[in-house]
């Protein structure tokens, strides 16, 4: 990966003040190869594949009056969140640790490029799965909307908190990256930890209702969004009612972000830390 | 692991000290469940099991108190629980068990002894099942405390032992399947749980998308619900195992067709190289899986027959009340709405009391009870009283939800006068409604987005397959 810029003459040696910054060839670099070598696309094949059955279901049930048009509008964009930050968190997980297997991190490290600006590239590079998730599903969300203005607003929402998350889970997939020494345990680790982040959705609504349930809600940054697309797209409460769910997504965001690239990223070695 | 260097003197050992050798499959699972577990690898899982129960086991409890949940429907819940992660150990390391040989090239000397890969195969999947009974004496603790001393504990879990094992079973070998498939342990792992997300997926939709005829046909296709559903049934709504026997069948399904898979067509073709030992289905036989799998989900037919009968002869007896209905019976298709109208009328001498006009509803054969929300936005209606002669006329919609054959009939109810008197309510004649499945196969106009865009990415994503192929033909001999 980013080979232009382990090369002589690629890119990073051009002169200076006209060569791009190397985070920028990296980023092209490796997102390049991600999308040509299509594992982006299979991804994101799966990702629609399981947007059409959640769409066809809602919609016969949106026919049997199972629920409102505006539920089921919030369940597809809760969907795209939870599906489509998958994609992000998995690549990120593969991202240093797996360079570290292929033993193509150490011509990467010996670059005098700074290792934080290697974590941006990578960084940015995983991300871009998230905006053409979001774009795929807008199709699934429109057609569940039958065109009612109700889109706009969950779309909105949708590419907020889907953003704000798609930068934390991308960002923790790179932590753990980073701290891992093989990629399996990368993976295994980002998996399980999305799959915990999973659980209080299983929770009895009752539950989630209760103090205690508000709390859980509050705190797992999935939850949290679910719960703000439910309250201001579909029981159309305005953001200062249900500002405590935007917290999660913010912090989390915040924290992961912070802790990547000013603690982590420059400490990336050849060995997991 | 060192199975293979070991064996043979193993063999030989046994073989002089008894006189007869044991079985291959005996000596590789007794090496690989010491491995496992003294390696610490089982303990590191089943350590973070318990830490997984123990956390929604607190905070279940903690649900408990707050929202009155009954003990069963908690021993229900840690059951559950119980079974999803303690199959998720298994998984992981059947995921691991041969692409992780093949990485670390521990699988060569394995495969150069005269063991059969069948029987390589089967040792190593009865160790890699060795966590799931762990797991569950694990769970036993958790159950017992959070049913606080209710019956269901001992039913619960021999059936909770039945359900999970069959699972366990499903997901280990599973796991393993991937794993004599995969290229690495990194790609056999990371397909075993997208695997298991995509079934825990559906949990997190809303009660309300998971009911219809397609929902309940999703759930019982993915193993992880039809077995939380077969679970709450029989335990906490006291159905009996004949009844929820559907649910069980796709645990049962998925156990033994994944074991015929493994046993029967992957494990002898197991190979050093893993594309020896991939799958390699005719072409025939891969469109008619893909077929298989789009009918399944697809399965929505039968033409809509609507015919509707009006007006039945209004009776009713019982303090002068009487309440009539314009509706005698009518077929539909689930999906379609049905309004009738009531009329309810004081056929006695004195004025009556506040009436309450109720909708029932009951499905007259086995199957699903019916969810009266789910059936009807209004379900009572609130009269004032009604003077000697006096009628009042009611509209009711009830939303046909699933094929069935039901019976729905209203019920006028006097309010009592106060709490030390009673009232005799009165019901009108029985609407008769025959429900045919859902028939549509483009609700709200989705399908051809649900089937355009996957088919979209699909195309888009061989293309670089194809490039990849073209440019390796190009390739000189040579490069290749």
């Amino acid at each position: 990966m980013s080979q232009d810029l382990r090369r002589p003459g690629s890119g990073s040696v051009a002169p200076p003040g006209r060569s791009s910054p190397p985070w920028w060839l990296i980023f092209k670099q490796e997102s390049s190869e991600m999308w040509a070598s299509g594992r982006v696309l299979r991804f994101l094949t799966l990702y629609a594949i399981l947007m059409s059955v959640t769409a066809y279901l809602l919609a016969t049930n949106n026919d049997l009056k199972l629920v409102t048009m505006k539920a089921s509008v919030v369940v597809a964009v809760t969907s795209t969140i939870t599906f489509g930050l998958f994609i992000g968190l998995v690549i990120g997980a593969e991202s240093i640790s797996g360079e570290r297997e292929r033993a193509t991190l150490e011509p990467l490290l010996l670059t005098p490029t700074g290792h934080r600006q290697i974590v941006l590239g990578k960084f940015l590079a995983a991300l871009s799965a998230w905006p053409a998730a979001f774009l795929v599903s807008v199709p699934y969300v429109a057609t569940l909307s039958h065109g009612d203005p109700v889109v706009w607003t969950a779309l909105f929402w949708g590419a907020l908190l889907g953003s704000l998350l798609a930068v934390a889970f991308v960002g923790f997939g790179m932590l753990v990256s980073i701290w891992s020494d093989s990629s399996r345990i990368s993976l295994f680790v980002c998996l399980l930890v999305y799959a915990g982040l999973l659980i209080p959705a299983q929770l009895p609504t009752e539950f989630l209702n209760s103090s205690g349930g508000v709390l859980v809600s509050a705190i797992d940054p999935l939850e949290s969004a679910s719960q703000l697309l439910t309250k201001v797209v579909d029981e159309g409460r305005s953001l200062g009612e249900a500002w405590v769910y935007f917290v999660a997504p913010a912090v989390m965001t915040a924290i992961i972000t912070g802790v990547l690239f000013l603690y982590s990223a420059p400490r990336v070695r050849l060995a997991a830390e | 692991m060192s199975v293979a260097q070991e064996q043979r003197s193993e063999r030989v050992e046994v073989a002089q000290r008894h006189g007869v050798a044991p079985p291959v499959w005996w000596l590789v699972f007794r090496r690989e469940f010491i491995d496992l577990w003294t390696g610490g690898r089982v303990l590191l899982l089943l350590i973070l099991f318990s830490l997984v129960m123990s956390v929604t086991s607190a905070l279940r409890e903690l649900e408990s108190s707050l929202s009155l949940i009954p003990p069963v429907e908690m021993a229900f819940l840690t059951i559950l629980s119980g079974i999803s992660f303690g199959l998720f150990v298994g998984m992981v390391i059947g995921a691991d068990s041969i692409s992780g040989e093949r990485e670390r090239a521990t699988l060569e000397p394995l495969l150069l002894t005269p063991a059969k890969p069948r029987q390589i195969v089967f040792g190593k999947f009865l160790a890699a099942m060795s966590p799931w009974p762990v797991t569950f004496l694990l769970t036993i603790p958790y159950v017992v405390v959070l049913a606080h001393g209710d019956n269901v504990v001992q039913e619960g879990l021999l059936l909770g032992a039945l359900l999970g094992g069959l699972l366990a079973i499903a997901f280990t070998g599973f796991g393993m399947l991937l794993s004599i498939w995969a290229k690495s342990n990194r790609a056999s792992l990371f397909a075993s749980l997208v695997v298991y997300l995509v079934f825990l997926i559906p949990t997190q939709w809303p009660g309300s998308a998971q009911k219809g005829d397609l929902g309940y046909l999703i759930q019982q296709f993915n193993p992880l619900q039809a077995s939380s559903e077969f679970l709450e049934k029989v335990l906490v709504n006291n159905r009996t195992v004949a009844e929820k026997m559907p649910y069980m069948l796709a645990a049962i399904f998925a156990a033994v067709g994944v074991m015929a898979v493994l046993f029967l067509y992957a494990a002898p073709r197991l190979r050093l190289d893993r594309d020896a030992s991939r799958s390699r289905l005719p072409r025939p036989g891969r469109v008619a899986s893909v077929l298989l799998v789009a009918g399944a989900t697809v399965a929505l037919v039968a033409t809509p027959a609507t015919r509707a009968q009006a007006a039945s002869s209004p009776q009713g007896q019982g303090q002068g009340l009487q309440i009539a209905v314009d509706l005698g019976y009518k077929t539909v298709s689930a999906g379609d709405e049905v309004e009738f109208t009531t009329v309810v009328t004081n056929a006695g001498a004195t004025a009556t009391a506040p009436l309450n006009v109720a909708m029932n509803i009951v499905k007259t054969g086995k199957g699903e009870p019916v969810d009266p929300e789910d059936w009807s936005p209004e379900r009572t209606q609130q009269i004032d009283k009604l003077a000697p002669g006096e009628s009042s006329e009611q509209t009711w919609t009830v939303e046909a939800i699933l094929e069935g054959d039901y019976m729905v009939y209203m019920t006028v109810l006097p309010q009592p006068s106060g709490p030390n008197s009673t009232t005799q309510p009165v019901s009108s004649p029985g609407i008769h409604l025959t429900v045919k499945s859902f028939a549509k196969t483009n609700p709200g106009g989705v399908l051809p987005v649900a089937i355009g865009t996957p088919v979209a990415l699909m195309l888009i994503a061989v293309v670089p397959i194809l490039r990849r192929r073209r440019a390796k033909d190009e390739a000189p001999q040579g490069e290749i």
